[in-house]
């Protein structure tokens, strides 16, 4: 081999493509042939960054979107197609021959027992549709609300994103368990039996109810792509967090019933300061301090910033009917009625019942929280604060208003319906509230909405006519 | 293709080995490419999961060295993954599944160029203009050692530059062969063309961009 033999070969040694006895004697000559080697390492300095050019990750947000838009696919009926598995046409007879057999068997038992374990119907927000069976748990994914009709009942159940259900019985035997999360419940021209964790609750005939079985659920996707925390404890929460965006942080100055208490963190492709923002949100009612040390947080506790009404449950059950009555069966049987805007609060063993003024704002609140703007039970009624954000100095102030959302106002999760219009987030909006006519509504949450006026950004909070929110 | 099961060595009181639970995260995760297919086909949603976790740094990596940009490349990489998706009905064990997913993944970034019109193809061995500055700028000492190079963030962005300037077929065979460190036969499964083929476009590909990088003062 000679210098210029060598360097013929020097791209193909560099990117791996000479066999092993090639790149030995290749080598063998460099060490001999200055020329030669001086030649490699000009070509290797050109082709390294070559070679080793990196690519990021692809965004947290982008795996949620397709995590996301995976789940609404594989909902689609269509999307269920014949999997084949071998071409060969022994094969195929073979399959042939049992579905003949599966066939026969199938008119046998249906000659027999007559029933399908079909049960009804799901419906998705953007209107696909597919049968569900008996005793199927149906999961919604977060943010992706869904409709379920049971055959027979003429029953109909709307899920809010992040909740669970089964149904078990057909027809009139129909039985739902709620597993998790916000399900409106309109029973149809049948009593229906709703089970919530070892409660039951019945919601009569042609009776409507909001039902909202707040309970512990977790489920992280990737690295934070999607997250559902959902009445998780506090130190478990910052475990979490740990976990997923590294650093420390310290609990162990929380008295322990402060680190027990619980909330709930829902989100999609979350950075961490968006992360922490909604855990710091979260803690700080229960007076926990959240302190930055670097990429450390500490966690501290002052009992002069924390709330007067203090969940401590592990799990809340809230039941408000919409429309009739629903009859509640926990220690003792308890009637509720829409008429007397009542509301029930089963939390820590106990069961409280609230009316008027308060069941009226404790049930709209858990509509809003279903999050649909299309259904028609809704009515808010509340007086709103008027919380105006000074973008030159990054403080506000608030102003109270005597001024009600009128009548039929719904709040949903990206939308509302404010005078019969329908308005999205990013819309613009007119609103007979000072500093709010022609603003753009730039968000909406079931605690009140933001607009982006010219001069300012105001949230306008329902404030409850009750003392106690 | 057979399932395999994964054993965990948890402890029991008969010392049995203990297997996760059947549609667990631990349980799917145990599984090859071919039956996490079969599973998503059924609806397990968390077997899709799983399988873009798995490959998503090689598919990224594959489309962003094409298109240079994160967020054409996130927006790419989610229609590659939704079309295998789509299409796992048609997917045949035969080929490997990275194989058939860079397949899909070429063919939504070359309907992307077409799309976005972008193939504005530059040679490299077009006149160096005066005022482009010299790479050589861009590296600390006298005689850098190859890693020196690698760390500039600028030398970076000029090398992917002159990478995109690679006509298709060689700025293709270029990133899976030399970045990817895929073997010939499957790059030729990948860009339907022969091995031979492949090999030429990859040497094109080095000589062109050696030559180039040289131009610009990078000996």
């Amino acid at each position: 081999m000679d210098t210029k033999e060598a360097k013929v070969q020097l791209p193909s040694y560099l990117i791996g493509d000479l066999s092993p006895k090639e790149a030995a004697m290749l080598e063998g000559h460099l060490d001999v042939d200055p020329q030669a080697k001086a030649a490699k390492e000009s070509l290797a300095r050109q082709l390294t960054p070559v070679i080793n050019l990196q690519a990021p990750e692809v965004s947290p947000a982008a795996l949620a979107k397709l995590f996301m838009d995976a789940r609404r696919e594989l909902v689609k009926p269509e999307n269920q197609p014949e999997f084949n598995w071998r071409d060969s046409t022994r094969f195929l007879l073979r399959v042939a021959a049992l579905v003949v057999a599966a066939a026969v068997l199938g008119l046998i038992v249906a000659i027999v027992i007559p029933q399908s374990d079909i049960i009804g119907e799901i419906k998705t927000a953007n209107g696909d549709t597919r049968a569900v069976r008996l005793s199927e748990l149906i999961e919604t994914p977060q943010g992706v609300p869904l409709t379920l009709r049971l055959k027979g009942t003429g029953a109909r159940l709307d899920l809010d994103g992040s909740a669970a259900v089964m149904v078990t019985g057909r027809g009139h035997d129909s039985r739902v368990e709620i597993m998790r999360g916000r399900v409106i419940v309109d029973a149809g021209h049948h009593a229906l039996s709703v089970v919530c964790g070892t409660n039951m609750v019945i919601v009569n005939e042609l009776s409507v109810a909001a039902i909202d079985f707040d309970t512990p659920f977790e489920r992280i996707r990737g690295k934070g792509a999607v997250v559902e925390l959902q009445r998780q404890t506090v130190s478990h929460v910052a475990r979490v967090a740990e976990r997923l965006f590294g650093g420390l942080i310290d609990t162990s100055k929380l008295p322990t019933e402060v680190a027990e208490r619980r909330v709930s963190i829902y989100g999609v492709g979350l950075r961490r300061d968006e992360f922490m923002a909604t855990f710091k949100n979260a803690g700080e009612r229960f007076g926990i301090v959240f302190k930055e040390d670097g990429k450390n947080v500490i966690l501290s506790y002052n009992s002069g910033t924390a709330g007067n009404n203090v969940d401590e449950s592990e799990s809340v059950l809230k039941i408000a009917p919409l429309k009739g009555g629903v009859d509640f069966s926990g220690e003792k049987k308890q009637s509720l009625n829409e008429r007397r805007s009542q509301v029930l609060v089963l939390a820590g063993g106990e069961a409280r019942t609230f009316a008027d003024s308060d069941g009226a704002a404790r049930a709209q609140r858990m509509v809003v929280w279903a999050g649909r703007t299309d259904l028609p039970h809704f009515q808010l009624t509340e007086t709103v604060s008027n919380y105006i954000s000074d973008k030159s100095t990054g403080g506000g102030k608030v102003v109270t208003l005597g001024l009600a959302l009128p009548t039929g106002t719904v709040l949903s999760s990206d939308s509302m319906r404010y005078r019969g219009a329908l308005v999205h987030v990013g819309e613009v909006i007119t609103l007979d509230l000072p500093g709010a006519k022609n603003g753009k509504l730039m968000g909406v949450m079931s605690s009140g909405i933001e607009v982006e006026g010219e001069d300012a950004t105001r949230y306008f909070v329902p404030v409850s006519n009750s003392s106690t929110r | 293709m057979a399932e395999h099961t994964h054993e965990v060595t948890a402890k029991s009181g008969t010392g049995k080995l203990a297997k996760p639970k059947k549609g667990s995260r631990e349980e799917l995760e145990s599984l090859d490419d071919y039956s996490l297919i079969k599973r998503f086909v059924k609806g397990t949603v968390d077997a899709f999961e799983v399988l873009v976790l798995r490959h998503k740094r090689q598919v990224y990596n594959f489309i962003y060295k094409m298109v240079g940009k994160p967020e054409s490349a996130d927006d790419l990489f989610q229609e590659t993954f939704l079309r295998v998706l789509k299409n796992a009905h048609t997917y045949r064990p035969r080929a490997k599944f990275t194989t058939w997913a860079l397949q899909i993944a070429r063919n939504v970034t070359l309907d992307y160029f077409k799309r976005e019109n972008l193939r504005q193809h530059v040679s490299l061995d077009a006149n160096v203009p005066g005022d482009e500055k010299p790479l050589r700028n861009l590296i600390a000492g006298d005689e850098p050692t190859s890693q020196d190079i690698l760390l500039s963030k600028e030398m970076l962005e000029e090398v992917q530059s002159a990478i995109k300037r690679l006509p298709l077929h060689q700025q293709e065979a270029l990133v899976l062969r030399v970045n990817e460190g895929l073997p010939y036969a499957e790059i030729s499964d990948i860009v339907g063309s022969p091995e031979g083929t492949v090999k030429y476009w990859v040497h094109e590909a080095v000589a062109a961009l050696t030559k180039y990088l040289g131009k610009r003062g990078l000996t």
